[in-house]
């Protein structure tokens, strides 16, 4: 019953936002890795994951749309994608069932705070300070108040 | 419920509200100011508006989506449909009529109503420089905020202005044109 | 059938619009004119004499010293009659933006209301005009719309 990890991946296949849980006893504002995996192997294995299960799925019954998946015993793997082709995954423990809700709300946050903000990037290619990275690389959300929204919705739910 | 229902029921109770003499003005001062940064050069002005635009429009579709949950458009019908029904009406209050689709149903019309809330109470200036009325398209901010919000859900478009009525015509009509369907990115290394 | 002149006068003292009408109120077609040579009334085209029409635009400049007296004692914006000039009556309507209404008149005594409420009229289209983007305090206003209501106007209440 808790929350391990938030990703969001963009339409060109980028990790543009990725937030670790840590369970620690102290309740503070850091607890948990905030854009430190983006890049990393297991972000592009998840995607690769989740992009493979959905093509399947479309395959084999046209209207379904993947919802959730599990791996072993441990883990549950929440998937919600928008029109516009952003990604949100919510990674949590076994027994969490039905988490569209929370998914659609963290759409909300996203809405709100980055996509309304006129001076982020909308196509992530923009690094922060304003160069565009062709084939080098991309950026990512660091917006605080996405940030501390999302954490604050989060840990509010009892399953956190 | 229908679509028209869900726009004005959307319209009424979730959308914040300003005051509307108070967009136009602040559209209208936009405007006047980049025909005076460009020095009357009526088609960079277009262009500008037009980017501003496309600007406004990747992330207003996403609001829209949230506000809305209409899920993807089978048809290109049924976009233009949800645009003059649901966006136009949530996000200006006003509801275009959908007109003269072309035979392969790739682009249609749309037919701005009167008032139209960007345009109230402009004149374009006669006298003193008789090119306004021939190259400046005023609402030339709409085109760019469908074409940015169409591309984010993986549809081209031109959208274009092909009449107004602070030109002196009948009527201010839109030119929606469906290029291509976008597909999908897949991550690098896959086919 | 009186004739009228109306100015609107721009902050710098500059001209912005003007126009020349008469009643459009009881117009009477003289059956046999005093004067042979007086051509019949043409209800709406003021009659002013020539020298008097020379003289309209300097009567109504000379009376903006009056109207900028006068804008400081009165809180109205509506500033009635200021000023007569040999058989002329000058009422005056200051904006607060300091954009000057005047009209001319040869007068009898007119309808304070009448003329009041030409000119609270006429602040509005004035309003209207403002909030044109294009438009910038101070310039001459030359759409012919602006002139074809200005006559609907004047044709309703003078």
């Amino acid at each position: 019953m808790t929350i391990y990890s938030f990703f969001i991946f963009d339409r060109h296949c980028n990790c543009i936002y990725n937030r670790e849980f840590t369970q620690t006893s102290a309740a503070g504002v850091n607890n948990g890795l905030i854009n430190k995996n983006n890049t990393s192997h297991s972000s592009k294995l998840l995607f690769g994951i989740i992009y493979s299960l959905k093509s399947l799925s479309a395959k084999l019954i046209s209207e379904n749309e993947l919802t959730s998946f599990t791996l072993g015993q441990s883990f549950r793997f929440h998937f919600w994608e928008s029109v516009t082709s952003y990604k949100f995954v919510v990674v949590t423990g076994y027994d969490v069932d039905d988490m569209q809700q929370v998914l659609v709300r963290l759409h909300q946050y996203f809405v709100d705070c980055v996509a309304s903000n006129g001076l982020t990037p909308v196509e992530f290619k923009w690094s922060a300070n304003g160069e565009k990275l062709d084939n080098v690389g991309y950026s990512v959300i660091c917006n605080n108040s996405f940030v501390e929204e999302t954490d604050q919705y989060l840990q509010s739910l009892s399953i956190y | 419920m229908s679509r028209k229902a869900v726009g004005d029921d959307i319209w009424k109770n979730n959308v914040e509200k300003i005051n509307s003499e108070l967009f136009t003005l602040t559209y209208g001062s936009v405007v006047a100011q980049l025909c005076r940064d460009f020095n009357n050069n009526y088609h960079e002005v277009n262009n500008q508006l037009d980017k501003m635009g496309y600007n406004i429009g990747l992330r207003l579709i996403e609001e829209f989506l949230a506000k809305t949950g209409v899920r993807r458009c089978q048809t290109f019908k049924e976009t233009s449909e949800v645009i003059s029904k649901l966006g136009f009406k949530i996000f200006l209050n006003i509801q275009p009529t959908i007109e003269n689709w072309s035979a392969d149903g790739k682009s249609c019309s749309l037919i701005l109503p009167e008032p139209n809330p960007l345009t109230e109470f402009v004149e374009l200036p006669i006298t003193a420089d008789d090119k306004i009325a021939k190259e400046l398209w005023y609402s030339q901010i709409l085109c760019g905020v469908l074409r940015g919000a169409l591309q984010m859900v993986q549809l081209d478009c031109d959208v274009q202005f092909v009449k107004d009525v602070l030109r002196g015509d009948d009527r201010t009509e839109l030119r929606l044109k469906l290029n291509k369907i976008l597909k999908d990115e897949v991550p690098a290394g896959e086919d | 059938m009186s004739s009228y002149y109306l100015a609107i006068i721009g902050t710098r003292d500059n001209p912005i619009y003007e126009l020349e009408f008469a009643s459009f109120k009881n117009t009477t077609i003289l059956s046999s004119p005093s004067t042979p040579n007086t051509p019949p009334p043409i209800p709406g085209k003021a009659r002013f004499a020539p020298n008097v029409k020379e003289l309209l635009p300097f009567i109504a400049n000379s009376s903006l010293d009056l109207i900028e007296d006068a804008q400081f004692t009165s809180n109205q914006l509506n500033l009635g009659k200021i000023d007569t000039f040999y058989g002329i009556s000058i009422n005056a309507f200051i904006t607060p933006g300091n954009i000057k209404f005047v009209l001319c008149y040869d007068g009898n005594v007119k309808e304070e209301n009448s003329i009041r409420s030409f000119f609270n009229e006429i602040n509005e289209l004035y309003v209207k005009t403002l909030l044109n983007p294009f438009y910038a305090v101070n310039d001459a206003i030359i759409s012919p719309e602006f002139d074809l209501k200005v006559k609907q106007l004047a044709r309703k209440y003078l």
